[in-house]
């Protein structure tokens, strides 16, 4: 599977419309940040893509294939934005949680098998967390908990990576090295990465492109790397600044 | 001190007891980390109304359960959907119908009174070979289904949204799940004691979650527990002349005040 494509999707919950004739193409390996104010619909907009919800009218079309038709979509793999708020005192082992990302692939009544299980680790070097892998989850810090949960999606080897606010509730060093994990995985293994997200400001030098929404539409204006502030107040609704990032150069609100 | 083996009502308490300690934490540590701790003893309610209709009817009392038992959790996942938003109503519900069902039989019956004191209480002098067959068949079935499903299990377990993203056939695992809890509740009953049932499913899994780093230690830290638990306990009851099931479940209670001690 290789290109996304969204052709005049609608979505209402009740009588809230929440996207209005949204289309829109992704290409194999583009890393994609999906901006814009809360209540813009963002998450409707990704949970429409990987077909946790169905659009009212219009299509989601994997190469030219309705996404309703496809039963197989492990090439899609989707990280939501709960994980970092799940049931930490759950007794599980950092292996354990990232073998479940096989669980389906395997089928039912399966075990794993040892070369599964090299899966699991390669999943979990990927992220730098090898070393953690016979720790409880419960033990560790949200940062790592999101790397965990990246390497649960990635052990299944999906083409698409869909993340909806991957840096919530973490810190600014995990922060940097979970998109530095990101960018690899995009660069490296050509996987395409589609993610929602609220750091405009960190993401604008690593991402291929901006997609922004707001009111349930896309701002076609915006579908540059290089946005402005102007450009950026626009989609926000409200004045931003713009400043070189202190360490990195890259651009942040300050 | 007295042989305990020699006597053939021991050895099928033993034997019966044994596999109630493994299937009782096995389905209990699910229920524990799905929050579902007290569905073991709503069916454990219900199973006495089979036990009584089984007492009124003369089939065996166990046999009895197993069928009202099954019934009841298909009964739960019907409620459970109706009112979905207030999920303990099932709960409440099947278990006041089970009693009132029970007791009514009981009424009916003259005589069954004496006879269900053994189910409310447990009992290891009355374990017939009829309910060790029983429960040495089921129980097989009980562990063989679990250590097939565990995967999908745990995962349903850890994050049931998730799981069924994933493509695991979530609604039927659970379903299956529910009937597996069903039979493990009417064939602890006859150890243990209904009152008692969601005590043994329930602490050693408690028990084990100060000290497993996994889940699969979980799991097998609660079957010890149980198993070391439902033994001394078995024990405790023959030489001291106490209930089995009050007996089990005190040491089961032992059993996790020492682990508290320990530091994780």
């Amino acid at each position: 599977m290789k290109q996304i494509e969204l052709k005049n999707v609608n979505f209402a919950y009740d009588t809230k419309q929440v996207l209005t004739n949204v289309s829109l193409k992704i290409n194999k390996s583009e890393f994609v940040a999906i901006i814009g104010p809360n209540g813009s619909g963002k998450s409707t907009l990704i949970n429409i893509m990987v077909g946790n919800l169905t659009p009212t009218t219009g299509e989601v079309l994997y190469d030219g294939v309705n996404l309703e038709k496809i039963k197989n979509r492990s090439f899609i793999s989707y990280v939501p934005q709960k994980s970092y708020s799940f049931n930490a005192s759950f007794p599980a082992s950092v292996e354990e949680v990232v073998s479940m990302g096989l669980y389906a692939k395997k089928g039912i009544f399966k075990r794993l098998s040892k070369k599964d299980w090299e899966e699991v680790y390669e999943a979990l070097r990927i992220v730098d967390m090898l070393d953690y892998k016979h720790s409880l989850i419960g033990r560790l810090s949200g940062g790592q908990l999101q790397r965990v949960f990246i390497a649960r999606s990635l052990v299944a080897k999906p083409e698409i990576l869909f993340l909806d606010e991957p840096t919530t509730g973490i810190d600014a060093k995990s922060e940097k090295a979970l998109y530095a994990i990101l960018e690899k995985l995009n660069k490296e293994k050509g996987i395409t990465i589609v993610m929602v997200t609220h750091d405009v400001w960190a993401i604008t030098n690593r991402v291929s492109r901006i997609i922004c929404m707001s009111e349930g539409k896309i701002n076609e204006k915006c579908e540059a790397v290089d946005l402005t502030a102007g450009e950026l107040a626009e989609v926000y609704g409200y004045p931003v600044k713009i400043a070189k990032h202190h360490h990195n150069g890259s651009v942040k609100n300050d | 001190m007295i042989d305990i083996f020699s006597y053939e009502f021991m050895r099928r308490a033993f034997i019966a007891g044994s596999i109630i300690s493994i299937i009782a934490p096995l389905t209990g540590s699910f229920l524990v980390l799905r929050r579902l701790s007290q569905i073991g003893d709503t069916l454990s309610h219900v199973a006495l109304a089979g036990v009584a209709a089984g007492i009124l009817l003369g089939i065996n009392p166990t046999l009895g359960s197993i069928i009202v038992v099954l019934l009841a959790s298909f009964g739960i996942e019907r409620l459970r959907k109706t009112y979905f938003r207030y999920s303990e109503i099932s709960i409440a519900i099947v278990m006041s119908a089970g009693m009132a069902i029970a007791i009514i039989l009981l009424s009916l019956s003259r005589g069954g009174a004496a006879n269900i004191m053994n189910y409310l209480f447990g009992s290891i002098v009355s374990v017939t070979n009829t309910d060790v067959l029983l429960i040495s068949t089921l129980g097989i079935v009980v562990v063989a289904s679990i250590m097939l499903l565990y995967k999908e299990l745990l995962y349903i377990t850890f994050d049931e949204e998730a799981a069924k993203i994933s493509g695991i056939p979530v609604s039927y695992i659970n379903f299956f799940f529910t009937i597996l809890v069903a039979l493990t509740v009417a064939l602890a009953m006859r150890i243990v004691g209904a009152l008692l049932v969601s005590a043994l499913m329930v602490i050693p899994a408690a028990a084990s979650l100060r000290i497993a780093k996994s889940f699969k230690q979980t799991v097998f830290y609660a079957i010890l527990f149980s198993f070391i638990s439902v033994f001394s306990g078995i024990f405790l009851s023959f030489y001291l002349n106490l209930s089995p099931g009050g007996s089990i479940v005190l040491v089961s209670l032992l059993i996790m005040g020492l682990v508290s001690l320990k530091k994780r």
